[in-house]
Parts: C-alpha cells; sequence; structure tokens
C-alpha cells in the first residue's frame, strides 16, 4: 500500500471526527454512564475516545458510526477498568513503603504507564504464566530461581516464558 | 512445544495469514509488534531463553555469536529480535523493586494474599543478588530491605549493608530500615546478637536499635538484646550502648562492655553484670553453669517446636554443660543421663521432664 494513501489528511480527519461528535456524542456519554455509573467518568471517558479518533492514523468509519464509537469506546472502557486496578495495586504496595521511599509523581505515572501496557500485553495469561515472565524480565531471576519460587520445573519454567514471550512481543498466541 | 529442537533453522517468509490491522487493533505505546510468522517469533523468544540461562563467560559467547548468525540469516529474524529488545528495554527501566511488587501485585495476583505476595517480591527483589536493579545506584532501594524471620530451631546471620552483622536466634525476627539518615534495626521479636559495622561515606549515620520497650543506640559494639513479653534485656559484650525508653521519658542509660540491664516500658532495672553463656545461641550452643532445671528447658523449648515442660519436682535441680542446638532430642536424653529424671514423649512435640523412678501421677 503506497504510503500516500495511508497519510489521511489531518484535515478530513478533524471533520470526520467533528461530524461523528456532533452527532453522537450526547449517546456515548450515555452508553458510557450506564456501563460506569458515574457521569463525571463518563464525561471523561467519551472525551478521551474522541481524541483516540484524533490520534488515528487510518480514517475512521462513519457507514455505522455507533456501532465503530462502541468499539473505540469500548477499548477505552477496559483501559480505564485495567488502570484503575493497577492503581489500586500500586497503593496497596505503596502502604507497606517507608513515605520517605515513595516515587515521585513523574516515576509514578511512567511505572503506571507501563504497568498498564505490560498488563495489555499478558492480557489472558494464566496468573503463573504471567508471574514467571515478571520473575525473569523484572526481577531478573534466574529459570531455577523461579522453578523454585513457583513450585514447578524448570523445563515448564520455560515453557510458560516461550507462552508469555510470543505473545507479549508479538502478540501471538504460542502454539 | 518442543524447546530442544533450539532456534536455528531460519529462512522463514513473511506469513501472509499474519492479521491485518485496522478498526480492531490496540493503541499501544510500546508500538506495533512486526508482522513476522508466528515460528520465526517463536524462535527469537527461544533465543531470549538460551542467552539468559546460557552460564556467564563462554557459553553465553558462543550464545550471543549464534544469535546474531540468526539474526542476519533474514531480515524477520532481525525484526522479530529488534521487537523483544524494544519490549525488554521498556521492561528493564522499570527494574526496581516497588515497580516489579505493583507488577505482581496488579498484573498476576494470588487469590487470597495479594499484598503478601507483593511483600514476597519485593524481598525476593532485594536480596535476589543477580537482579540488574542491585548493581545500579538506585538508592534508597538499595538499602531498604524487607524483614528477616527465623523459624523454630533455625539460627541465621545476616550481614546489613553496612557490614553490621546481626545474627538472629531462634523464633526471631527483625525489620531492617536504612535510609539516608540513620540505620534502623527493629527487633520484632526473640533475639539478636549484633555486631555494628562502620558505616561509610561522608556522614556516618547512627545506629538503633528498636524494640517494643525503647531505643538502642550502640558505640561501635557487639551487643546481644532478647525480646520478652513485656520486656527486653541488653547484654553488651564489647563497646558500650546508650538505652532509651520507647516512651522517650527517663535518663539514657550507658551500658559498658561486660553489663546487662532488662528493662520495660515504664521501668529500667539495675546494671548486672553480662553472661558470655546467653550469647552461646550464636554459635549454635546452648551453655549452663548451675542453671535451674526449669529455666535450662524453658531455654531448650525455644529451640524446638511443639512445648517441653517441666514438673516442679525437679525444677531446682540445677544443670551444667555446653549442649550442641543442633539435635534437641540429644541434650533431653543427655539430661536422663546425669539428673534424676526421667523424659516423656507424649508426642515428639510435647515433652514432659518429671522425676526418675516416680509414678507420674502429678
Amino acid at each position: 500500500m503506497p504510503a500516500a494513501q495511508l497519510a489521511l489528511p489531518r484535515d478530513a480527519l478533524r471533520q470526520q471526527v467533528q461530524l461523528l461528535y456532533r452527532h453522537h456524542h450526547g449517546w456515548l456519554h450515555g452508553w458510557l454512564r450506564r456501563k460506569l455509573g458515574c457521569t463525571q467518568n463518563a464525561a471523561d471517558l467519551a472525551h478521551d475516545t474522541f481524541m483516540r479518533l484524533l490520534a488515528r492514523e487510518e480514517p475512521v468509519a462513519i457507514e455505522e458510526p455507533r456501532a465503530f464509537l462502541t468499539t473505540v469506546a469500548q477499548r477505552v472502557l477496559s483501559n480505564h477498568r485495567r488502570r484503575e486496578r493497577i492503581e489500586r495495586a500500586y497503593l496497596e504496595v505503596l502502604a507497606q513503603v517507608p513515605e520517605a521511599l515513595a516515587p515521585s509523581l513523574e516515576e509514578r505515572a511512567i511505572l503506571l504507564e507501563t504497568l498498564v501496557e505490560i498488563d495489555r500485553l499478558l492480557g489472558g495469561l494464566p496468573p503463573l504464566v504471567k508471574r514467571a515472565f515478571l520473575h525473569a524480565q523484572l526481577d531478573g531471576m534466574t529459570h531455577a530461581g523461579i522453578a523454585a519460587e513457583l513450585g514447578i520445573s524448570v523445563t515448564t519454567v520455560k515453557r510458560y516464558l516461550v507462552r508469555a514471550g510470543t505473545q507479549c512481543y508479538f502478540a501471538l498466541a504460542a502454539d | 512445544m518442543n524447546l530442544d529442537a533450539g532456534p536455528g533453522t531460519g529462512g522463514e517468509a513473511l506469513d501472509p495469514s499474519a492479521p491485518v490491522r485496522g478498526l480492531g487493533r490496540e493503541d499501544d505505546d510500546i508500538g506495533r509488534p512486526p508482522a513476522v510468522s508466528p515460528r520465526v517469533a517463536g524462535r527469537a523468544v527461544q533465543w531470549l531463553l538460551r542467552l539468559q540461562s546460557a552460564a556467564p563467560g563462554a557459553s553465553a559467547e558462543a550464545t550471543r555469536r549464534a544469535l546474531q548468525e540468526w539474526r542476519g540469516r533474514h531480515p524477520d529474524h532481525e525484526r522479530a529480535w529488534q521487537r523483544i529488545e524494544a519490549v525488554n528495554g521498556r521492561l528493564r527501566g522499570m527494574a526496581s523493586p516497588l515497580a516489579s511488587a505493583v507488577a505482581h501485585a496488579a498484573l498476576a495476583p494470588r487469590r487470597s494474599t495479594r499484598r503478601r505476595a507483593a511483600l514476597k517480591t519485593l524481598a525476593i527483589a532485594l536480596f535476589a543478588g543477580g537482579s540488574a536493579w542491585v548493581a545500579r545506584e538506585e538508592a534508597p532501594w538499595r538499602e531498604w530491605l524487607a524483614d528477616e524471620r527465623t523459624g523454630t530451631g533455625e539460627r541465621r546471620t545476616v550481614t546489613l549493608p553496612d557490614g553490621t552483622t546481626a545474627a538472629l536466634n531462634t523464633r526471631s525476627a527483625i525489620d531492617v530500615r536504612f535510609t539516608a539518615s540513620e540505620r534502623r534495626v527493629r527487633l520484632l521479636a526473640g533475639e539478636i546478637l549484633v555486631t555494628t559495622g562502620r558505616d561509610e561515606g561522608a556522614a556516618a549515620r547512627p545506629f538503633v536499635l528498636e524494640t517494643a520497650q525503647g531505643e538502642l543506640r550502640p558505640l561501635g559494639t557487639r551487643f546481644a538484646v532478647r525480646q520478652y513479653a513485656d520486656a527486653c534485656r541488653v547484654q553488651v559484650y564489647e563497646g558500650a550502648v546508650a538505652v532509651r525508653r520507647r516512651d522517650g521519658a527517663g535518663r539514657e542509660y550507658v551500658l559498658r562492655a561486660g553489663e546487662q540491664l532488662r528493662f520495660t516500658r515504664g521501668a529500667v532495672g539495675d546494671a548486672a553484670p553480662a553472661d558470655d553463656a546467653d550469647a552461646a545461641w550464636a554459635d549454635d550452643m546452648l551453655v549452663a553453669g548451675g542453671m535451674r532445671l526449669d529455666e535450662f528447658l524453658a531455654e531448650l523449648g525455644r529451640h524446638r517446636p511443639g512445648r517441653v515442660s517441666c514438673d516442679p519436682a525437679v525444677a531446682d535441680l540445677r544443670v551444667s554443660g555446653t549442649y550442641p542446638l543442633a539435635d534437641t532430642d540429644r541434650i533431653l536424653a543427655a539430661l536422663r543421663s546425669t539428673l534424676p529424671v526421667e523424659i516423656r514423649f507424649l508426642t515428639r512435640y510435647w515433652v514432659t521432664v518429671g522425676p526418675a523412678s516416680t509414678p507420674t501421677g502429678s
């Protein structure tokens, strides 16, 4: 596909999104509010949804605007929930750490951002497979160390790491 | 999956069935994975595992060379490997114990022990010698250590970052909190023998040992502290230790080498001569010099699971000797051969020491 076709003029995209916004923002806000049970959050996420459309590289589909918006909003919503879950865990762990050692706001933002990404990349894998991967990539543990920690064999550790790796790096299910 | 086959038979072509991304794609800050075939992706991941498990030195070098060769064999190989490096670079950027603890707690929680699991992870990260972050200058993480504990009958010596050694007696627990301004050890249970190290750096940080009843500030020294239910006892073997009650009230006591002191939250006793025998546990010994049998058995009981009780009829008998703590059954057997006592095992975990050849009615 030639590059020229990929690069949609920014103005055309903005016009499409504006159109969607004018006709469907109220509906989307209502849809999100029903999902979240909170007007404030629904407004934020509706805003995020349209911002995400503006950042796209491909043209937006306007044949089925509401189905299209729902798909994008669904993703914004699951991202929101994922972030909430990670922030909760973060605060729980932070409560165990001496105050002086708490990371700065900036460090915290980067940390949470990265965690949200990893969480999505590892999404759907069994907990033990995730733990093996985190031990290997974050904690720098050896395969034998991971095996001992998780109470499984080194062969199983390797199998888990291949599975987690193919999914995390390549978004593929290992065979 | 056959891991033994290993990586290295390259030449895979682009997979035409690679997912076409459009509306359904994830917005992804790490970027989209390259369109490589599942086979190439699997190979690349196996190469990563090989690198991780290769023994340092010649083996790792050979693996790296072989990987280099594989990467050069096809552009897809190279792209797949680049992808792994890019994602791992991101992951390494957050290789701190806190990040790891949060990642484990949030991404792979254990069913009911999320918080404890996270803490355990912190401890692993802090004590796993080979972890990448250890080598980095990421103060203050390096100096924030998780709890140390010993089980019944276990004795262990830990070395703190400043070179101080803390020997933990049976059933003991400490917290270690080293900050920029002080080196603090909290005795949560049991007994420790501390030999303080010299704090290096521009400003030497004071060393503080905290118990439920007060704070001890050693001045270049070796001393033992034992936590009782409502009191604590400090014995100084070398140097000196300043003792202050937890509520800050009362004067500060300075104990010199060869002295011991027992104190509660509200009262500080008189200094008495220290007893070297009380620290023999650090050498895995129980030393008694004319010790009452009931006291001796209470001491022994700390080192074995279950219960050791003493019949009042024999409580006044005196025990002398040096007993290795490694085998508490043998110590009990030795008692029978030196004292007029009988050892009754109700179970392995319930031992009664009573008078010999006396009906056990009491």
